[in-house]
C-alpha cells in the first residue's frame, strides 16, 4: 500500500468520524434575512456584462436575484444549525420587493434576535470593497440627526464579524480594506441623506446591511453570477452567527478558489480589472479532491470559481485540469471554521513552434508608410517575452519601446520619434524567439517598409504669434493652422494656454472648432473660459502628441509665448469713434476684383461705447483690393500724422490700410498701411504717414495678400485715433521697399541699403519697445543680443521706417 | 336566536357608518415633543407614543395636556396596551442574555404611578391584547392571562401575528390560518372592536380583513400599518420608498365595504403608523421627523 492510499484510507476515516460530530448549535436563535430588493425592474440592479450585454428576468446579473441566493443559501445553513429563519421574501418578484415599513414589521414582530439585509454594492464598476453598515452612528460621530439613534452595540459587533470574514476572500480583488460603519453616518457622509437608512428605522432588534463586495466591478459580477461563490458569502454569515451567539466555531472547513491561465489575460470589454483578475479564467476547467473523488466543473461565466464546502479538517489532493493546459496538483490543509483558499493558475500546452502569423505596416516597397507607424507582430502562440525581444531588430537603428500585448501575443515596436522620411527600413524577428513551452521559431521572420516623405505635423499659421505683445486680455482668441487635417482629440487634450506658473487654463468647450479651413489644411480655433492679466505672460502650448488625421504628430513641442494687453488706448484724441451709422460707404469705383463688400456699424463686436464698424468683403482675384470711404472727410494731417485703430481681425492676412488725398489736389492719393491682418481678435496698430504736404484722410482700403486666409476679410474696427508720436516707438508694419537689410535673419551684423549717400540712423529696439543699440552707419554689429526678433528703425531723410529683424545664434 | 340578533345588529350597524361622509374637523400638531408610533386608548383621551425604534413610553394626557414618561426601556413603545378601563398601560421590555433577545410585560398604573411586572423576560413573546383588568398574551407556546386579581371571565378570542403566521386563540386551540396563500408573510394583525373580523397585512400582497375563519371579508389593497376605527373603517398608512428610505406617505381612511375612502393627513407630510379612537373621533399619526399630529373628524 503506497503512502498516497494509505492517506487516503486514513482520511476517509476521518472523514468519518467526524461526520459523527454535532454541528454548530443554533437551536431557539431567530434570524430574520431580508434579501434586498425584489423583481428585475429598474431598482433591481440589472448589471450588463460583455457575456451578457442584455439583462432581463433571469438572464445576466441581477442584485435582487444574487441576494435572494444568498439568503436562501444561508437560511439552509441556519436550519441545519438549529436556528429559526424567517425571510422577508423566498423569490424573485416585483411584488416581493417589499416596503420597508413592512420589511422592519416582519423582523419586529418576529422577534428576531438578528436581522440581516443582504445587499451587494455599486463602485462605478472601479471599486470593490465590503461594507458592513449597522444601525447607528459610526464611533466619534457628534452629529445630531433627525430622529435618535438606536441601538448599535449589537449590530456593530456582529457587522464586524461578518466583514472581517468576507474580506479574508481571496478568489476577488478588494481595491480597499473593509468598512464598518453606522448607517447614519454612512448615509449621511457618502449618500447625502439626513438621516439613514429606512431598513434600519424603526427595527426593535439588532440589524445589519450587508454589502458584500461591488456588483458592478465586472470581474466580481462575473463572480456573483456563481452560485456557490454566494454561498461562500453566506457561510461567512453563518459563522459571524456561530461566533456572535455562540462563541463557537463550525467544525469544517471549505477550499474554495479559482482556475485561471497562468499568464494569459481577459480580452474581452474595456471593464476595469485588478491584480489576479486580469488573468483569463478557464470555463469549464474541473476541479478533484483526489481522496474523495468529488469534482468541482468550473461554469461558463467566466469567473473561475470552484468550491468544495462542509470538508472535514486535514489535508487534501487536489487536482486542477482544463483543456488545452497542464494539470496542476496541489495539496491543502483544511483547516476548521475557515474557507481555505487554493489558487490555480494552470499552463497553456504550447506543442508547435512560435511563427508570425501578421504584421504591420505591411505594404509593398512601391507604396510608403506613415512615418509615426507603430511595428506590430501578431504570434501564433503568446510568447516568451526575454527571447522575443533579444530576437527583434530594425535597420536603420531606431529608438523605441517594444511591448506585448494581448496576453504577449502581439510585440509592439513604438519608436520614440517617428521614423526618418522616405527611408527604406527592415524589420527582423531572429529565429532564437521562443514561447513558454521553450520552442523557437523555424526561421527568420523579415519585412521591409519604405516611409513617407513627410514625418512630422507642421504648425505653418498661428495666433497669438510667438513674441506678441498685445494680445487682448479680456477675450483672448486662439487659432493655429496645421498642415494637414487635425485630430480632434488629442489637439483638443494637448493644446493648451499655461500662466506664468505652468498652470492650464481651461477652454470654453463649446468654442473648440476643429478644421474649418479645409483641407488639406488642419485648424484649431478656441476661447478661454476666464480673462487674462494685462501685462502677464502665457505660453500657448501645442503638445507634442497633436497629430493629424493619418497619425503624424508635431512630436517636437511648440511653445509660443505672448503677452496679455488692454489693447484699448484711451488717452489720445478719438477723431472716429464708430458709434454713428453711415459715415462709411463702400466705393465700388476705387475697389478692384471684389465682391460682396460691405461696411456698417455693429454692435456684434465693439471696444468702445455701444457699437464699431464691420467691414467684409470677399475677392475674386489674388490682386484685389476693397475701399470704403468717408462720407464727409474733415480729418487732416497738417500736425498730428500718427494714426492708431483698434481692430478686430480676423487673421486673413490681408492688408489694411488709411486713404489719403492731398489737401491741395485731390488727385494724389497715398495709403497708409495699418497693419497685416494675422491676428484674431482686438489688437490696437498704429502708422505714421510720412508725406511733408497736408493730406486729409478720405477712406478705409482692405488689399488682398497671399495667405491661406486671404480670400476674405471680415474685421471690426473701433475708435479712430491721431496723435503727433508713435505709442509704442515702434511703427513695425510700415517700410519702405526701397531699403533692405541684410542678412535677416543674421548672426553677427545688420547691413542697411538705402537710397541715399547719407548714413542713416539705425535703431535697434526689444519688441516691447526699449530702445536698444543706435548708431550712425550703413551695419549695425549685434553680436551681443541674444537670439531673438527685434525691430530695426532706420531714419533717413525721407522719414523713419521699421522692420523685424531677427537674432540667430 | 341571540346569536343571530347580534349578526343583524353588526350588520346594521355597518351600513350605517358606510353611509357616513368621513370630513376632517381639525388637525393639530400634538406637542413640540418628538414621538413616534402613537397609540389611543379606547376613548381617546390618553396617546401612548414612544421613540422612532420604540425605546421608552410616553402617555400624553387630553385633559392636562401633561406628558408622563412611563419607561425609558427598549421595547417599551412596541405593541403597548391600554387596559379596558385605562387606568392602566401594559409595556414590554427587551433585554438581552447571552445575546439572545427577551421580552417581559410590565403595567403602569396611572393614579398611583405603580409598575408592576406581568411578566418576567422570556422568549417568544408575543403582542398583548386587553383583558378584564389585565392582559391575554402569547407566550412560551400557551395563552398566558395575566390579570389584577382573579377573574372567571372566559378568555375571549385572541389574535396575532409574528411576521410569518398568522393566528388565532378561540375555544381553547390555536388556528393557524393563511387567508392569502401567497403572502411572505403576516403582520399587523389586530381584531375588529366587535371581535368578528380580523385585520391584517400580508406582506407583498396587501391589506385584508377576514371573519375568524380567515375567510377573506374585504381587500383593502396597499394600506400599511392598519389599525381599525370601528367595525367598518381602518385607517393605515400608504407609504413609498426607494428601497433606500420613505420618500412619501399619506394616511388613509378605508371603509371595508370599500365606498369609503379619505386621505386625513395633510399634503407633503410624510405621515406614518396611524392610530384611531372612534368614540373620540379622533385619528393621530407621527411623520417621518416625529411630529406627532391629531385628526378630529366631524
Amino acid at each position: 500500500m503506497n503512502a498516497y492510499f494509505t492517506k487516503k484510507l486514513l482520511l476517509s476515516l476521518f472523514v468519518l468520524i467526524a461526520f459523527t460530530l454535532p454541528a454548530q448549535d443554533l437551536t431557539g436563535i431567530k434570524i430574520h434575512i431580508n434579501p434586498g430588493h425584489g423583481g428585475w425592474d429598474g431598482d433591481d440592479r440589472g448589471i450588463p456584462t460583455p457575456l451578457y450585454p442584455s439583462v432581463g428576468p433571469n438572464v445576466g446579473f441581477w442584485e435582487s436575484q444574487s441576494n435572494l441566493d444568498k439568503g436562501l443559501q444561508l437560511k439552509t445553513m441556519l436550519e441545519a444549525h438549529g436556528a429559526t429563519v424567517q425571510m422577508s421574501r423566498t423569490q424573485n418578484r416585483t411584488e416581493d420587493d417589499l416596503s420597508l415599513s413592512t420589511i422592519v414589521q416582519m423582523a419586529n414582530e418576529f422577534q428576531a434576535d438578528f436581522m440581516l439585509s443582504i445587499h451587494s454594492n455599486a463602485g462605478n464598476g472601479v471599486a470593490n470593497y465590503v461594507l458592513q453598515l449597522f444601525a447607528g452612528k459610526t464611533d466619534g460621530d457628534t452629529h445630531t440627526y433627525p430622529t435618535p439613534t438606536p441601538r448599535s452595540d449589537e449590530s456593530r459587533d456582529i457587522s464586524t464579524e461578518i466583514a472581517k470574514n468576507q474580506y479574508k476572500n481571496q478568489l476577488t480583488y478588494w481595491t480597499a480594506n473593509y468598512n464598518v460603519a453606522g448607517d447614519k453616518t454612512f448615509a449621511r457622509l457618502f449618500m447625502g441623506w439626513s438621516d439613514g437608512y429606512g431598513v434600519m428605522r424603526g427595527l426593535t432588534v439588532p440589524g445589519t446591511i450587508s454589502e458584500g463586495s461591488m456588483h458592478d466591478y465586472i470581474p466580481e459580477t462575473y463572480r456573483l453570477m456563481n452560485m456557490e461563490y454566494k454561498w461562500l458569502e453566506s457561510w461567512n454569515f453563518l459563522k459571524a452567527f456561530c461566533t456572535y451567539f455562540k462563541k463557537a466555531e463550525i467544525p469544517t472547513g471549505n477550499i474554495a478558489g479559482y482556475v485561471k491561465d497562468s499568464r494569459n489575460l481577459i480580452l474581452d470589454g474595456t471593464y476595469k480589472k485588478y491584480g489576479k483578475d486580469l488573468l483569463l479564467p478557464l470555463d469549464g476547467a474541473t476541479v478533484t479532491i483526489l481522496e474523495t473523488q468529488q469534482t468541482y466543473t468550473v461554469d461558463n461565466n467566466r469567473n473561475g470559481v470552484y468550491v468544495f464546502k462542509d470538508l472535514q479538517p486535514g489535508t487534501y489532493t487536489v487536482k486542477a485540469e482544463a483543456a488545452g493546459y497542464y494539470p496542476q496538483t496541489k495539496e491543502i490543509t483544511v483547516v476548521k471554521n475557515e474557507i481555505n483558499h487554493l489558487l490555480f493558475e494552470l499552463n497553456k500546452i504550447r506543442n508547435t513552434p512560435p511563427q508570425v502569423i501578421s504584421y504591420t505596416p505591411n505594404v509593398a516597397l512601391t507604396d510608403s508608410v506613415i512615418a509615426s507607424t507603430d511595428i506590430v507582430l501578431n504570434f501564433n502562440w503568446d510568447m516568451d517575452e526575454a527571447s522575443t525581444r533579444a530576437a527583434f531588430s530594425i535597420t536603420p537603428a531606431v529608438e523605441g519601446t517594444l511591448t506585448f500585448e494581448d496576453s504577449q501575443y502581439r510585440l509592439r515596436f513604438t519608436p520614440t520619434m517617428p521614423l526618418e522620411k522616405s527611408t527604406l527600413y527592415t524589420v527582423k524577428l531572429d529565429k532564437s524567439a521562443k514561447h513558454p513551452d521553450n520552442l523557437t521559431m523555424e526561421e527568420d521572420f523579415v519585412f521591409q517598409f519604405v516611409t513617407q516623405s513627410r514625418n512630422r505635423l507642421a504648425l505653418i499659421e498661428g495666433y497669438p504669434k510667438d513674441g506678441s505683445k498685445s494680445v487682448y486680455a479680456t477675450k483672448p482668441l486662439f487659432m493655429l493652422i496645421f498642415d494637414k487635417t487635425l485630430d480632434n482629440a488629442t489637439a483638443r487634450d494637448n493644446i493648451n494656454v499655461l500662466d506664468g506658473s505652468g498652470t492650464s487654463l481651461s477652454k470654453i468647450t463649446r468654442s473648440v472648432v476643429f478644421n474649418k479651413v479645409g483641407a488639406p489644411y488642419g485648424d484649431m480655433y478656441f476661447e478661454l473660459s476666464d480673462p487674462l492679466v494685462a501685462g502677464n505672460e502665457y505660453t500657448l502650448r501645442i503638445g507634442g502628441e497633436v497629430m493629424d488625421n493619418t497619425g503624424v504628430k508635431v512630436v517636437e513641442p511648440i511653445d509660443i509665448r505672448f503677452t496679455a494687453s488692454a489693447v484699448a488706448v484711451t488717452d489720445k484724441t478719438v477723431i472716429d469713434d464708430f458709434e454713428v451709422a453711415g459715415k462709411y460707404t463702400y466705393e465700388a469705383t476705387q475697389s478692384e476684383k471684389d465682391t460682396l463688400s460691405t461696411i456698417a456699424r455693429s454692435t456684434t463686436q465693439k471696444l468702445f461705447g455701444s457699437a464699431a464698424y464691420r467691414i467684409r468683403t470677399t475677392f475674386k482675384d489674388v490682386t484685389a483690393s476693397s475701399v470704403y470711404k468717408i462720407a464727409t472727410p474733415a480729418i487732416t494731417t497738417e500736425t498730428d500724422k500718427v494714426f492708431g485703430l483698434h481692430v478686430y481681425g480676423d487673421m486673413s492676412g490681408n492688408e489694411l490700410q488709411l486713404q489719403f488725398r492731398s489737401v491741395t489736389a485731390e488727385n494724389v492719393v497715398v495709403y497708409l498701411k495699418l497693419c497685416d491682418l494675422n491676428f484674431k481678435g482686438w489688437e490696437f496698430v498704429e502708422a505714421e504717414l510720412n508725406e511733408t504736404a497736408n493730406f486729409q484722410l478720405t477712406g478705409i482700403r482692405v488689399v488682398r495678400k497671399n495667405g491661406l486666409l486671404s480670400k476674405s476679410t471680415d474685421i471690426h474696427i473701433d475708435n479712430l485715433l491721431q496723435y503727433a508720436e508713435p505709442i509704442s516707438g515702434l511703427i513695425s508694419n510700415k517700410f519702405n521697399p526701397n531699403i533692405s537689410i541684410y542678412p535677416n535673419p543674421a548672426t553677427d551684423i545688420f547691413h542697411v541699403k538705402t537710397e541715399e549717400n547719407a548714413l542713416p540712423l539705425l535703431q535697434l529696439y526689444s519688441l516691447n519697445g526699449v530702445l536698444l543699440k543706435a548708431t550712425n552707419d550703413n551695419q549695425m554689429s549685434i553680436s551681443e543680443f541674444e537670439a531673438g526678433t527685434y525691430l530695426l528703425k532706420v531714419k533717413t531723410s525721407k522719414g523713419v521706417f521699421s522692420k523685424v529683424v531677427m537674432i540667430c545664434k | 336566536m341571540k346569536k343571530l340578533l347580534s349578526i343583524g345588529i353588526v350588520l346594521l350597524s355597518i351600513a350605517t357608518l358606510s353611509a357616513q361622509t368621513i370630513a376632517v374637523e381639525k388637525s393639530y400638531r400634538l406637542m413640540d415633543q418628538q414621538g413616534f408610533h402613537p397609540q389611543f386608548n379606547a376613548n381617546g383621551s390618553m396617546l401612548a407614543f414612544t421613540t422612532e425604534s420604540y425605546t421608552g413610553l410616553d402617555i400624553y394626557n387630553f385633559s392636562n395636556n401633561a406628558v408622563v414618561r412611563v419607561s425609558e426601556e427598549p421595547g417599551a413603545g412596541f405593541q403597548p396596551v391600554f387596559s379596558k378601563s385605562s387606568d392602566k398601560v401594559f409595556f414590554k421590555n427587551i433585554i438581552y442574555e447571552n445575546r439572545l433577545r427577551k421580552e417581559g410585560i410590565k403595567s403602569y398604573e396611572f393614579n398611583s404611578n405603580k409598575k408592576v411586572t406581568m411578566l418576567e423576560p422570556r422568549r417568544n413573546i408575543k403582542q398583548p391584547q386587553a383583558f378584564e383588568n389585565g392582559i391575554l398574551v402569547y407566550a412560551d407556546a400557551r395563552l398566558l392571562k395575566a390579570t389584577f386579581g382573579k377573574t372567571k371571565t372566559p378568555v375571549t378570542d385572541y389574535v396575532w401575528s409574528d411576521g410569518s403566521n398568522l393566528n388565532i386563540y378561540r375555544d381553547n386551540k390555536i388556528q393557524r390560518l393563511n387567508p392569502v396563500g401567497d403572502a411572505n408573510g403576516y403582520i399587523w394583525a389586530s381584531l375588529s372592536p366587535n371581535g368578528k373580523m380580523i385585520l391584517f397585512t400580508a406582506a407583498g400582497t396587501g391589506t385584508f380583513v377576514s371573519d375568524l375563519n380567515g375567510k377573506i371579508i374585504a381587500k383593502l389593497g396597499y394600506l400599511n400599518a392598519p389599525v381599525w376605527y370601528n367595525d367598518n373603517l381602518v385607517v393605515g398608512m400608504q407609504d413609498k420608498d426607494n428601497g433606500e428610505y420613505v420618500t412619501e406617505s399619506k394616511i388613509l381612511m378605508k371603509s371595508i365595504d370599500g365606498k369609503v375612502e379619505k386621505v386625513l393627513s395633510t399634503p407633503n407630510q410624510i405621515a406614518m403608523y396611524p392610530t384611531a379612537a372612534a368614540s373620540a373621533k379622533k385619528v393621530a399619526y407621527n411623520t417621518v421627523k416625529g411630529e406627532i399630529y391629531v385628526v378630529e373628524l366631524k
